[in-house]
């Protein structure tokens, strides 16, 4: 850099002395650079002044910008949430609606199927009624459910109807529905112990000890094998 | 907030501008009304937006220039005047597109500064952003408070040098830096000038 360029604001303010100005010119005609600058000296000196221009350009676009990142990162936490609510959901159903592991042993070892009891109906219901439990027995509980719940209309085999849809409701785990279902069976003496079985395991199901031992006294042992008393012995310690 | 106080802020320092612009950017006073000013007349949201944006960069270029230190008034009224000036000229620049509407149309534009340039074009912009880019930022300072009018004492006061002659050696230095740029790219200084 010529040390001239140190002048140039003086030689374009015309503050130089004639000396100095001749110095200044001469200098300008061996640097070209120099000679640039003094022709361009408003541009430079426009460019320089846009130098603010800029730097409140680049504030307001640093502005926007953490203005938008709020916003994403709110997007991203919405997400966040909606995923963790989501799989809190899936661990609920998972605990409430599917067994757990020691829910699945605990039915595997006290569910009762169903035992047939005389009904009295007309021909036609009697064989529906069969196909149903023969449905139900093949596990095609879905198919059973519907004509059970047909059947349930029939007075004379509305009882067993109802038993067998509670054993269904059981079966899918709908264990509130299934308790309903049983309780109403319970003041019937043909159900009665039956019902009071599975409402005991409905109870152990929800983790509801106390309620599950109040059942277990009011059922009649005499109809459960040893084996299968000492069993819920077991799940009500 | 008075203007007077707010062109002290813009004058202080770096830090002090940004502070002065994020809390005229983030004023919901401020910027509704110069919205419903632009879109009372016919303008978008965008147009409100860019006339916002451009209220705030005139503003600061005001301030920032010593000839314009004894601004008085308060300064929300003041950045009012510019947004409705910048529309104005807008509007004119427009006239085939927008109908200037009412308000703007009886309004004479002499009230307040009005911008010399109003919008530079994206390109040009980035063109110029992309030359002052390539100054170091100390140089970018020197030059910035000496195009505005700043005397080398008061530039060696503000950014720091020993006396008013390192400031004005770093002037000169940094202005012939830019002036290599340019002497090197001609045809940017013709998309320039």
């Amino acid at each position: 850099m010529s040390l001239y360029f140190e002048w140039l604001d003086d030689y374009m303010e015309d503050r130089l002395s004639p000396q100095q100005r001749l110095d200044f010119e001469e200098a300008m005609q061996a640097d070209e650079k120099l000679k640039h600058a003094v022709e361009n000296y408003p541009l430079l000196k426009k460019l320089s002044a846009s130098l603010i221009e800029d730097e409140t350009r680049q504030m307001l676009k640093d502005l926007d910008n953490k203005q938008v990142m709020p916003d994403n990162s709110r997007r991203l936490w919405w997400w966040l949430a909606a995923a963790v609510f989501v799989g809190l959901m899936a661990y609920i159903g998972k605990a409430v609606l599917s067994p757990s592991p020691d829910n699945k042993q605990l039915f595997a070892d006290l569910y009762l199927k169903p035992q047939p009891k005389a009904e009295r109906g007309g021909v036609s219901d009697t064989l529906t009624l069969t196909r149903a439990i023969d449905l139900f027995d093949r596990n095609h509980l879905d198919e059973a459910k519907p004509i059970f719940q047909s059947l349930a209309t029939t007075d004379s085999l509305q009882l067993m109807a109802s038993y067998y849809l509670a054993h269904i409701e059981l079966r899918t785990q709908k264990l509130q529905q299934a308790d309903s279902l049983f309780l109403g069976l319970q003041n019937d003496a043909t159900y009665k112990n039956d019902a009071l079985y599975h409402r005991m395991l409905i109870a152990l199901l929800l983790h509801k000890k106390e309620e599950a031992r109040r059942l277990f006294m009011l059922l009649d042992k005499s109809q459960f094998s040893e084996t299968q008393l000492k069993k819920v012995e077991g799940y009500l310690r | 907030m008075s203007l007077l106080l707010a062109v002290g802020q813009v004058n202080q320092s770096e830090k002090e501008r940004r502070a002065l612009i994020a809390k005229i950017y983030h004023n919901t006073k401020i910027k509704t009304s110069i919205f419903a000013l632009i879109q009372k007349s016919g303008g978008e949201t965008h147009d409100a937006s860019l006339i916002f944006d451009e209220t705030i960069v005139h503003f600061v270029k005001t301030a920032f220039n010593k000839a314009n230190s004894s601004l008085s008034g308060e300064l929300e009224p003041y950045l009012m005047g510019i947004a409705r000036n910048l529309w104005y000229q807008e509007c004119k620049k427009r006239k085939r597109e927008i109908p200037l509407p009412d308000v703007i149309s009886h309004q004479t534009a002499d009230d307040q500064p009005v911008a010399e340039e109003i919008f530079l074009t994206k390109e040009r912009y980035s063109l110029l952003h992309d030359v002052l880019d390539k100054l170091r930022s100390n140089c970018r300072a020197v030059l910035m408070h000496w195009a505005n009018g700043f005397s080398m004492a008061e530039i060696a006061e503000k950014l720091g040098y020993q006396s008013e002659g390192m400031a004005r050696k770093k002037k000169s230095q940094c202005l012939a830096e830019l002036n290599d740029f340019l002497f090197q790219n001609p045809h940017i200084k013709l998309q320039l000038q």
